[in-house]
């Protein structure tokens, strides 16, 4: 009983706090519960006034149709005049309008110049005319061929043009249906004709595209709303100085962050519950129109009860942003990590969206992908009762594994850890937060600049990213961090020798990292299928294949392992570990590292990996091991897994070879350990 | 240093060391083996330079950081083995305590109240008492982001003897007062000492030291120097003023001479 007395005052306590903290409130609960309806009304009406105006609007066409065929030309007058309000000119479009019948083609600056020219005058769209021979017989009847010249990026352009299309579209018709009457009397296309009947209810389809939509939306708002809870109670009470005070009182820290806990559930079910009452009534009064509701899309009663599925997924979420946002020592600090913690719950809750994965025991289990299949299935009407009570039974574990870390959040010995004054501290922090920050800046740079060069040429697009822009990067990153540690940019990048044996233990470790990676990724192709037609796509796989041997080794082993370990494990690594504890810092830079990758496919691989060569980073105080480890997998995976290099494939490998991992790693926990240095926390006496 | 059998020590510590781990500099040593003893009703002074140790030490006394080594007792109860009856029985403010911003100061005192699993209906007598003892009347409906510096420091002194302990810990009450708020914590202080309450606090202002103190322990790099009233410490170094004793003391403990330790 007095355990949940705290629990209920430490809640009330939090609840109290949020709910007199006005604007957060209002920022993180109501307001996007009412920009939601002001969304889809504004996009609805936005969608609807272009339409209007586009469709109310006079445009001018003019009109240089003398090669064109009579009949057809008079037809095509007619529904033009028939479609007003068209302004149209008569004019001489010259050397367009003749070059058929002159037998030049003109080039695209030509015509682009003519075209202008008479665009000059006002007019929106040119249409031209000509004939043209039907078929190879001689002397083949005429067809008019119809020019349509229009700027795309003028809206009245695009407008004309759609008007002239259409008229041209019903006249072709009309033509057709003539000759055909004209030949064979009753139109043989009647004696087929079909329809289609969709079985499923209103009700059932609108529920299969909520199920497709609820379970990211819930997600979203959870963690807004969540976070800001969170932030407050934990980082929060730290920044204000009262956690030292509420560590002193008679009561078990577990109970304290329990009742923190139930404060972040319970905004967050609250924000959910008011942006799903303010999406219902989007839907009810029919305002915007969301994608494939149709007519009776509402919320009732059976779907808020099927709703209830996704309780765990909610549990688990709300977990999530409290040990991630506790964690944080100020606001800001917690405020980096929202963004990673949102992608990371994301992910799992995304593949629930895929029409045709089928949610079985594997899938019930897995955190997060489990509560949003089982949504959607309730929303569809079709949950199967066995994968259900493994998701609840799955869950239950989930929750409690990660409920139990809660009390660990209020750690004194981590929040309180003194011996080190203010000003180290903040610039320690700034560090962290300048690693993040070229963290992103690396994956946004490989995203968006290294992307977009390897669509136009793979083989320079990474030869670019690899040996201009990530330099780049850290050449500034290193400088930064140098600057703010006072340490020289190679004990930054950690550019020293390893000891013999760790560098011998990091070379056996190659083939067992790729013989798992290969079997990771054919479980992986079970669970998460690449979508049919990524292994064949031409152009990649075609340019890839296309690369002499030596040209893969260099843009896929050495220049990826030289690169990436000194932006990720170099840089970044140093940055974070000025901060943060060992295990944090690896945590982050593997996910940055994963993120850099940009595939849902090598998510976990690349994530996993990064952990790995983190770890050598720090095991080892030297970047080397890690680079060798990186270039080494990579290339016998580029290579052996591809198929170039028979001898190398997986298949003819000696059956002992990835066992030499064990060896390895026993030879990187042995090799040359260093003792911590020991340091008085006193100011440094004279001996 | 005498010690009572039978009747307990306020406080009493044995070897008390602490080692903290920091992720770039390894183990550091804040606290290495520290004795100390406290009776009822006597006001005792930590005195020490930054970093020497003492909010450490004073942690450790008030169950908040568990000691790496060596075993401490308040009021006779092990703080490893019952933390939550020490709490029961110390009060803890630090210079640093905040205050909730956004909850008025008798929600504060409540809150806390519960905390300490106090029944409603004594609760709020108790709160109402407090009020009127610490003169809070004018301000106690107000949130507490709207009070001065010296009324947030009665709020924050009345939550610290809202269930009347035995024994209080001050770290550095004084920090960031001002001279009319630290004149105020002096003379509550001062008035715990007739209550029959032991005080153990903690300063680097030698005035406050020997206005204040029964007996001072001298502390510095993790190491309690000397204990004694400053009549003691004063025979003992054969300085006059309390800042020349303190100088002979690190000296004879660094064993080489020290510019100025103190700040």
């Amino acid at each position: 009983m007095r355990r949940s007395g705290t629990i209920l005052a430490v809640l009330a306590c939090e609840l109290r706090q949020l709910v007199r903290d006005g604007k957060a409130l209002f920022a993180a609960v109501l307001l996007p519960a009412l920009l939601l309806p002001l969304m889809f009304l504004g996009q609805d009406s936005l969608e609807k006034l272009s339409r209007d105006t586009l469709a109310a609007r006079e445009v001018q066409i003019v009109l240089d149709l003398r090669h064109g065929q009579d009949a057809v030309v008079q037809g095509f007058r007619e529904k033009l005049a028939e479609r007003a309000p068209i302004v149209l000119t008569e004019v001489d479009a010259g050397v367009l309008a003749t070059r058929e019948q002159a037998g030049e083609s003109l080039s695209d600056d030509t015509v682009r110049e003519q075209v202008q020219a008479i665009f000059d005058d006002g007019a929106e769209l040119l249409v031209t005319a000509e004939s043209v021979p039907l078929g190879s017989a001689t002397p083949a009847p005429l067809g008019t061929r119809f020019h349509l010249y229009y700027d795309v990026k003028d809206d009245s352009g695009r407008e004309a043009r759609q008007r002239a299309q259409e008229c041209l579209n019903e006249l072709r018709e009309t033509i057709e249906l003539d000759r055909r009457q004209e030949l064979l009397g009753i139109d043989p296309a009647l004696g087929l004709s079909f329809d289609v009947v969709d079985v499923a209810s209103d009700e059932e389809a609108s529920g299969a595209a909520l199920g497709r939509l609820l379970p990211l939306f819930s997600v979203f708002i959870l963690i807004a709303a969540g976070s800001y809870t969170a932030l407050a109670a934990f980082a929060g009470e730290r920044e204000s100085g009262t956690l030292e005070t509420l560590l002193v009182q008679p009561v078990p820290v577990a109970e304290i962050a329990w009742g923190k806990y139930l404060a972040v559930l319970v905004t967050g079910l609250v924000a959910l519950g008011c942006n799903l009452a303010s999406l219902q009534v989007c839907i009810s009064l029919n305002i915007g129109s969301l994608p494939g509701l149709g007519d009776s899309g509402g919320l009732g009663i059976g779907r808020l009860l099927a709703g209830l599925v996704y309780l765990p997924g909610c549990v688990l979420v709300c977990a999530l942003v409290c040990l991630v946002c506790g964690r944080a020592r100020t606001f800001r600090e917690g405020q980096m990590t929202v963004l990673p913690a949102l992608l990371f719950t994301l992910l799992p809750t995304a593949v629930a969206s895929q029409p045709e994965l089928e949610m079985d025991l594997l899938l019930a289990a897995i955190p997060l992908t489990g509560p949003a299949l089982a949504l959607r299935d309730a929303l569809r009407g079709q949950l199967s009762l066995g994968p259900v009570l493994m998701m609840f039974a799955s869950h239950a574990v989930w929750c409690w594994l990660l409920l139990s870390r809660l009390a660990s959040i209020l750690d004194a010995e981590k929040v309180l850890n003194s011996g080190d004054s203010k000003a180290e501290l903040h610039q320690r922090r700034t560090m962290a937060r300048r690693a993040m920050q070229f963290g992103f800046v690396s994956v946004l740079a490989t995203y968006m600049i290294g992307g977009t060069l390897q669509s136009k040429s793979l083989f320079w697009g990474m030869t670019v990213q690899f040996w201009l822009l990530l330099p780049l990067i850290i050449w500034i990153s290193t400088r930064t961090m140098s600057r703010l540690s006072s340490e020289s940019g190679g004990s930054v990048l950690g550019l020293r020798a390893p000891s013999a044996l760790h560098l011998a233990g990091s070379l056996c470790l190659i083939p067992g990292l790729a013989w798992l990676a290969a079997n990771f990724g054919a479980w992986q192709q079970t669970v998460l299928p690449l979508p049919k037609g990524a292994l064949d796509n031409p152009a990649l796989v075609g340019a890839i294949t296309d690369f002499s041997l030596w040209k893969l080794i260099f843009l896929l082993a050495i220049s990826p392992a030289i690169w990436e370990e000194l932006l990720f494990r170099g840089a970044i690594l140093f940055g974070f570990r000025h901060d943060l504890s060992r295990r944090r810092a690896l945590l982050l830079q593997a996910a940055l590292f994963a993120a850099a990758h940009a595939s849902v496919y090598r998510l976990v691989p690349t994530f996993i990996i990064g952990l790995l060569l983190g770890g050598l980073r720090l095991r080892t105080r030297s970047l080397l091991p890690a680079v060798l480890l990186h270039a080494g997998y990579n290339g016998l995976l580029v290579l052996g897994m591809s198929g170039r290099v028979e001898a190398l494939a997986p298949e003819s490998w000696p059956a002992w070879l990835p066992w030499l991992g064990i060896p390895g790693l026993a030879m990187l926990a042995l090799g040359a350990p260093r003792a911590p240095r020991k340091i008085s926390a006193a100011p440094q006496t004279l001996d | 240093m005498s010690s009572q059998d039978g009747d307990a020590l306020a406080i009493q510590a044995r070897g008390l060391r602490k080692t903290f781990h920091d992720p770039q500099r390894g183990e550091v040593e804040a606290v290495r083996g520290l004795d100390l003893e406290c009776r009822h009703g006597e006001i005792y002074g930590l005195l020490g330079p930054n970093g020497a140790g003492k909010t450490t030490t004073l942690r450790m006394l008030a169950t908040i950081l568990a000691p790496t080594a060596g075993s401490a007792s308040i009021d006779g109860v092990d703080v490893a083995a019952d933390p939550l009856e020490v709490r029961r029985r110390i009060g803890f403010l630090s210079g640093s305590t905040g205050l909730y911003a956004r909850m008025t100061a008798r929600e504060t005192l409540r809150y806390f109240g519960r905390m300490h699993g106090i029944a409603k209906g004594p609760l709020e007598a108790r709160v109402d008492e407090l009020i009127e003892a610490f003169d809070m009347g004018s301000f106690a409906e107000g949130r507490c982001e709207a009070l001065s510096t010296g009324q947030k420091q009665r709020v924050s002194i009345a939550r610290a003897v809202l269930h009347d302990p035995p024994v209080l810990i001050l770290d550095e009450p004084t920090t960031g007062l001002d001279i009319l708020a630290s004149s105020a914590m002096i003379d509550f202080i001062e008035s715990r000492r007739s209550a029959g309450t032991c005080v153990l606090f903690s300063t680097h202002i030698l005035s406050e030291a020997e206005r204040l103190c029964d007996r001072i322990g001298v502390i510095y790099d993790g190491r309690m120097l000397a204990v004694g009233s400053l009549k003691e410490l004063q025979s003992q170094t054969g300085e006059e003023w309390l800042e020349d004793v303190f100088k002979a003391l690190v000296r004879d403990a660094d064993g080489a001479a020290l510019g100025d330790p103190v700040q």
